[in-house]
This record gives C-alpha cells, sequence and structure tokens, in this order.
C-alpha cells in the first residue's frame, strides 16, 4: 500500500500564512457588483480560500457571508458522494462492478445493468434532462427529482427512469446517476455506521464540523446537490484529494482511488452527450483539466494540466492543484456566465507563486 | 361567473400548470429553509436568493418553529421545516 505523504495537517483551524494581499485576485473576483441589482449580472463572489503548503493564504468574504458562514455547495456535493463511494470500496462494502439492485431493492429489471462504476463515470445510460433555469421547469429530470414526484425517494426516481443508451457506452451529466449512487452508498454503508455515515466517517475525521448534509424524504443524503459547509470546511475536502486520500497520515481512500478518478472516463472517451469541446473532462464524480479528443487547448489553459475540481451551480468550485500544493475554494452566487475558472486559476497560482 | 372561470381556466398560460406551482412551491420552501436556518441569513436575503423565473411563490418564514411555508396560485403551499444538524427537508404533501 502506498504511504500516505508526510506533511503538516490542519488541526482543528487552519494555519494561516498571509504575507501578502492580491490586487489581481480582488479585481477579478471582488469587481464591486451591486448586490441590489435585480439582474444579478457580473462576478458575484461571496467567499474565498486559497490554502497553500497548507496554510491560508488568501482569504475573502462579501455579500454579508464570513469565515463560519455555511454555503450551499451544489454540485461540489457530487464530488463528496464520489468520496464516499471510495470509503466504502476501501471497507469492502460495495464493488465497483455491484449491480444497483444489489443495493436498491425493487428497480425495473433493466435498471440492475447498471453498476456502481456506471454511476461513478456518469455513464448509467438513464433517460435524462439535466436542465435549471432558462428551460422549461416542468421537463427537467432534475426539478422533479429534487421538488417533484423524485423527492420522496430520490435514488428510487432514478432508478425507475428508462435506458437511453446501454449502461457503461456513453457519457451524460446527470444530478440523477450522483443521486443513485448516493442511495447505493447509503445502503452499504449505513449498516455498520448509521444514518449519519458522512459525519462519522468523512467529516469528522477531516474537522469539516460546519458540515449539514440534507436529505430526501426517504432518508438519503441529497448527494447531487445538497452539501453546506464554510469555505474553510470544504478546503479540507480539497485537501483530503490533494493529499491522494489521507488525512493526518491515515489513508481514508483506497490505493490509488484518486489516481483513477483523475483518469477520463472510458465512456466519456467513446461517447459524450450534452458535453461541448472546451469544457472540463470528467473524471469520476471530478472534473479535470485534461485534453479531450479533438481540442487542442486544455479546457483551462492557465492551469497547470494536473488541476482538477469539484464544480457546482452558481460558479461554487474547490479546486486542487498537485503541482503547485494549492487548494482553492470559491464559493458565489452568478446567475449569468460572467465568471471564468481559467481566469481564477491563473490569477490564483500567480499569486501562490509570488509568495515567498 | 362559472362560464368566466372557466375561460380563465381556459386561457390559463402553460407556466401555470399544476405540476409548474408544485415545482416552484417545493423549491422556494426547500430553499427558503436551507437559506434561512442552515445558511442562516436573513429573510430580505433569503427571498432575493431563491427568486427565480418564473417568479410565482412566495415564502413565509416562521422563526419559532423553524419552517418555510411557500405559497403560489390557486392555493399550492408547501412547508419544510429545519431540524438542528440535519438541516431542511419538505414536509410530506
Amino acid at each position: 500500500m502506498d504511504a500516505c505523504p508526510q506533511v503538516e495537517w490542519p488541526a482543528s483551524d487552519w494555519p494561516e500564512e498571509r504575507a501578502a494581499g492580491s490586487d489581481e485576485l480582488d479585481s477579478y473576483l471582488f469587481p464591486g457588483v451591486d448586490w441590489t441589482d435585480k439582474e444579478r449580472r457580473g462576478i458575484r463572489t461571496d467567499g474565498i480560500v486559497i490554502v497553500r503548503h497548507g496554510r491560508i493564504v488568501y482569504e475573502r468574504y462579501d455579500h454579508g457571508y464570513t469565515a463560519t458562514s455555511r454555503h450551499i455547495a451544489w454540485s461540489v456535493t457530487k464530488t463528496v458522494i464520489g468520496t464516499l463511494t471510495g470509503m466504502a470500496v476501501k471497507e469492502g462494502a460495495l464493488a465497483l462492478d455491484q449491480s444497483v439492485c444489489t443495493q436498491v431493492h425493487g428497480l425495473p429489471e433493466a435498471s440492475c445493468a447498471v453498476t456502481v462504476q456506471n454511476l461513478l463515470e456518469f455513464a448509467s445510460g438513464f433517460e435524462w434532462r439535466e436542465t435549471y433555469e432558462g428551460h422549461s421547469p416542468t421537463t427537467s429530470s432534475v426539478l422533479a427529482m429534487l421538488y417533484g414526484e423524485g423527492q420522496t425517494d430520490m435514488a428510487r426516481f432514478v432508478g425507475s427512469q428508462p435506458l437511453r443508451d446501454p449502461p457503461g457506452t456513453t457519457f451524460m451529466y446527470s444530478s440523477g446517476d450522483t443521486m443513485l449512487l448516493s442511495g447505493v452508498v447509503r445502503a452499504a454503508l449505513e449498516p455498520a455506521h448509521g444514518k449519519d455515515f458522512a459525519r462519522t466517517m468523512l467529516f469528522g475525521p477531516l474537522g469539516m464540523t460546519s458540515a449539514i448534509f440534507e436529505r430526501d424524504g426517504a432518508g438519503t443524503y441529497v448527494g447531487a446537490s445538497y452539501l453546506f459547509a464554510t469555505p474553510r470546511d470544504l478546503a479540507r475536502f480539497g485537501f483530503l484529494w490533494l493529499h491522494d486520500g489521507c488525512w493526518n497520515g491515515e489513508r481514508l481512500l483506497p490505493d490509488g482511488w484518486v489516481h483513477d478518478s483523475l483518469r477520463p472516463s472510458e465512456p466519456f472517451l467513446a461517447k459524450a452527450l450534452e458535453w461541448n469541446p472546451g469544457e472540463p473532462a470528467p473524471g469520476r464524480q471530478v472534473w479535470l483539466n485534461v485534453q479531450t479528443p479533438g481540442v487542442t487547448e486544455l479546457p483551462w489553459p492557465s492551469a497547470p494540466a494536473d488541476t482538477f475540481a469539484a464544480l457546482g451551480h452558481w460558479s461554487q468550485g474547490v479546486y486542487v492543484i498537485p503541482s503547485e500544493d494549492l487548494v482553492i475554494v470559491r464559493t458565489g452566487d452568478d446567475r449569468d456566465h460572467t465568471f471564468a475558472n481559467d481566469e481564477l486559476l491563473r490569477r490564483a497560482v500567480a499569486f501562490a507563486r509570488s509568495l515567498p | 361567473m362559472i362560464l368566466l372561470l372557466l375561460a380563465c381556466a381556459s386561457k390559463e398560460p402553460e407556466n401555470y400548470s399544476a405540476a409548474l406551482l408544485s415545482l416552484a412551491t417545493s423549491f422556494a420552501a426547500q430553499e427558503g429553509c436551507s437559506c434561512r436556518f442552515v445558511m442562516e441569513r436573513d429573510e430580505a436575503f433569503c427571498k432575493e436568493w431563491i427568486r427565480v423565473s418564473p417568479d410565482i411563490a412566495t415564502i413565509t418564514v416562521d422563526e419559532q418553529t423553524k419552517t418555510v411555508t411557500s405559497s403560489a396560485l390557486m392555493g399550492w403551499k408547501r412547508t419544510a421545516r429545519f431540524v438542528p444538524g440535519e438541516g431542511c427537508q419538505l414536509d410530506p404533501k
């Protein structure tokens, strides 16, 4: 088994080392938007934490948020479900090639061809419409799951959809896949760890004391979108991934899990639906700055090629850059598409490199 | 009068279908509750935070019971309830 890296792990709070501010970061992230603007235009950062060499080197909040405010993580939550999946695999409670039907009972026969790995890779093949604002709400599968007929038991709702493609053949980003995975992981871990398994296994050990993980009507974590935590605590989650799934010198994720999660999946390389060239590539519930077929530039050309991220609606992000020993957490309330991940990463890396 | 109601009903835009009103009230109750009691922002902030298009659901915060009730046209209502450590959940319909 690979040894865990020897680093200084954060105790109950992050060590800080703030030698310098950054006009470059300030001017991009906090351009002085009018928070009363009814159109909610522009880059509306409300929290940023940058951790370099295990220390907070830059931190700022806006719009009434503080270092102790929980923020909705939206789809950053998906990477947390990917992590809990890895933890379940590590203790032998789950296998990648296992059918979803071994954990979630009473699904249609056709759904039993879907495996844990298919869900991790957004390749279940379930019929799904991942649409939010700007589309007709009543045709969205996500909204039906979160606020409509799916709400009482979201995992079962997803697992009951008809298949559009054979499982494992086609990538399509789907909150449904993560939500069914959340149900599978719950069934695997709850017997040994109790209903608060995310807290006892992950948030507790990492010291993410602010974390609140909301549940659906069946008591399953809403793993697609409803984790709430402070940016400082989300940085702990990034730090876990920065260090190969280790915390305090102890391996929480299986050997090789992080490595295997940071490769574009086979289904994605074979056939990607609803994915545009230039977007980051999907790994296992995580987004990668790797070259994709037919595109010469990296998705985030200004950032190192080993950059990866958990990303969420309204521009939430937990970015990890191992080659720079950096974790960046950005929370926001962006309602248009002005904010660019690449621009944040460019300025954050330049800032980090300018530090002693 | 009945004819008038029928006329109104038949002219009811697709936007205001029962399905949409149901989604809108559930969304507003859930997110409004999480905003107020999990993110611990004030009511005015949360009303703006949950505003989406079409803007058809309003919320009322009950600080005593830690619930948020959303209402929309035609008597649609939904309540979400906060439990410490757990966050918010919609009440069963």
